[in-house]
């Protein structure tokens, strides 16, 4: 195990995550069996009021939830250093069996922990809590996911050993790389970048129309902005990351966070989960317009989520484009 | 309709440990607009503990308060400022006016968070001060004032929100029968306005005064007898 300051803060504070979601899964359990605003009992005033406490807690533990995606890919690209064969991130998470599980959860993690933020938000611009339960179940959902979380993060970051001689970026997502993200290199060019285009296009199409009161828009908006997230990574993946290493064999989705790419992977990252989670809550939080205690806040709130992910994902495109536009490289199907 | 209902309102404090004491037992009432309600009783029957769950100052251990036919005591704090802002207005038994700022500045101060105009905010403290017989005071700090003067401007206070209920907590504990006497003619025109006022105290010049249309009386953390005026 490397005991590094930011492997100790990220074990501590999945550690923590996890405990706190435990503890507030407790209190969700109670709140799903026993919610009653109508009842006046002790029992229940007492769950109104611990309520305010566990979602106080859970929106701080979620945020770092969110933040905590970065500081791992962050850390795992500063440790490349130290394992023979690695060039990148992509390395380091290759030591042993547990890094990709673990990235990919954490991703999975970073999006459901956005969205539960949003509904939860939303809970708390009415008097009546009138998403309390659905709140709680779809924490009971994600606690499992943040424990095995933790655990596959920790069995990772133990399982760090300075002597393994692991495989470099280039041979993980090179030409003959195999397994399930590796596959993604594979995927052709052409048919990604009109897939790409496709999801953007009905993202944007829908949202400006979500954005502009047509509510029907909304489910497709919100379906779109989270297809486009998966295809937006694929892409990436498949051919906008050559054109950023001036490289057709190079798919590395790690090495664009380093500084000789400018950490435009960083940008890359953030904007597309600024894209999707605000899309995909717009999906979850929708069905509850006509909630007479929501009826209010829910058309502002629905409309600044729509427009938050629109600005990330165009924040995206433009990326991509510039990166496109000013590289070098000139692939065949151009 | 009622203006304030409780039911089955019950506060118990230090719950769980060897000094738990309940302030307040299964308490039901009703109280209706327009009209000045005093809660009766000797220290410790709860009457300061009613007031201050009354007026979302505080929780109950169990039960439910309605406002303006509103359920608050499942309401998130963020909800009750609101309400305790633009519904109740307050008179301390200790006035908790702000030395070293004038009595005009003591008065507008709970609007500030409103967000409404300065100009407009003095030209509303005045017009209370002026009401009060106050208004050739607005300038001088709190500390100049006389006691029979701080009660008056604590009474401007609770007014500048227009709230809709005064609550007084032991309002006359500190004056003498004639400032006592002058207080309450100032909730007389209150109470003539349309303000519903609500008193604890245990004070015979507030509780035999005529003008007081309800007395409950309070021991033990329940109500045990009412009195209606004719």
């Amino acid at each position: 195990m490397i005991l590094s300051p930011a492997v100790i803060a990220l074990m501590l504070g999945s550690a923590a995550v996890g405990l706190l979601a435990l503890y507030a899964s407790a209190w969700g359990v109670r709140i799903l069996r026993h919610w009653d605003l109508q009842n006046g009992s002790e029992s229940q005033l007492q769950l109104e009021k611990r309520t305010y406490l566990v979602s106080t807690l859970m929106a701080w533990a979620f945020a770092f939830q969110a933040g905590s995606l970065f500081l791992f890919i962050f850390t795992a690209e500063d440790l490349h250093r130290l394992f023979v064969g690695a060039m990148c991130a992509a390395g380091t998470l290759n030591v042993n069996g547990f890094g990709y599980p673990t990235v990919l959860l954490k991703v999975g993690n970073a999006l459901l922990a956005g969205i539960w933020l949003i509904v939860n938000y939303t809970d708390n611009r009415a008097s009546d809590y009138p998403l309390i339960r659905k709140k709680y179940a779809f924490l009971l959902v994600i606690t499992p996911l943040l424990v095995a979380e933790a655990a596959l993060q920790g069995a990772y970051f133990a399982g760090l050993k300075a002597n393994v001689i692991t495989s470099c970026c280039g041979s993980l997502f090179g030409a003959e790389a195999q397994g399930p993200v590796s596959s993604l290199v594979g995927l052709p060019a052409g048919p990604m970048r009109a897939a790409l285009i496709a999801s953007l296009a009905i993202t944007f199409a829908s949202g400006l129309l979500f954005y502009s009161g047509r509510v029907r828009a909304g489910a497709v908006f919100s379906a779109s902005s989270l297809a486009a997230f998966f295809i937006s990574v694929a892409a990436l993946v498949s051919f906008i990351s050559p054109y950023i290493y001036e490289l057709p064999t190079h798919h590395c989705p790690f090495c664009i966070l380093q500084r000789e790419y400018s950490y435009i992977g960083y940008f890359f990252y953030v904007s597309l989960l600024g894209g999707a989670i605000p899309g995909a809550a717009v999906g979850v939080i929708l069905p509850f317009r006509d909630t007479e205690s929501l009826k209010g806040v829910l058309p502002t709130v629905l409309r600044r989520l729509a427009f938050a992910s629109l600005v990330f994902y165009a924040l995206f495109s433009l990326l991509a484009v510039y990166c496109v536009f000013t590289s070098g490289l000139v692939l065949e199907a151009d | 309709m009622s203006l304030i209902a409780l039911k089955g309102v019950t506060k118990i404090f230090n719950r769980g440990r060897p000094d738990e004491f309940a302030a307040l037992s299964d308490v039901s009432l009703e109280i209706e607009p327009r009209g000045l309600v005093v809660f009766k009783g000797p220290s410790g029957s709860g009457k300061t503990t009613l007031l201050a769950i009354v007026g979302c100052m505080a929780k109950p251990t169990a039960g439910r308060v309605f406002v303006h036919d509103r359920e608050v005591t499942s309401m998130p704090d963020r909800f009750l400022t609101d309400i305790r802002r633009h519904t109740f207005g307050f008179i301390f038994q200790q006035l908790h006016l702000v030395r070293g700022i004038s009595a005009l500045e003591n008065v507008i101060l709970p609007a500030y968070p409103s967000g409404e105009g300065l100009a407009s905010l003095r030209d509303r403290g005045v017009r209370l001060l002026d009401l009060m017989g106050l208004a050739h005071r607005a300038e001088t700090n709190i500390e100049w004032l006389s006691g029979g003067e701080a009660q008056r401007v604590a009474i401007a206070r609770a007014l500048v929100n227009e709230p809709a209920i005064v609550i007084a907590d032991e309002p006359t504990a500190h004056l003498d029968t004639k400032l006592s006497l002058d207080f309450m003619a100032a909730m007389e025109r209150l109470k003539a306005e349309g303000k519903t006022i609500l008193f604890a105290s245990h004070d015979p010049l507030v509780c035999e005064s005529a003008m007081v249309d309800r007395v409950l009386e309070m021991r033990d953390g329940r109500i045990v007898a009412e009195r209606r005026a004719p």
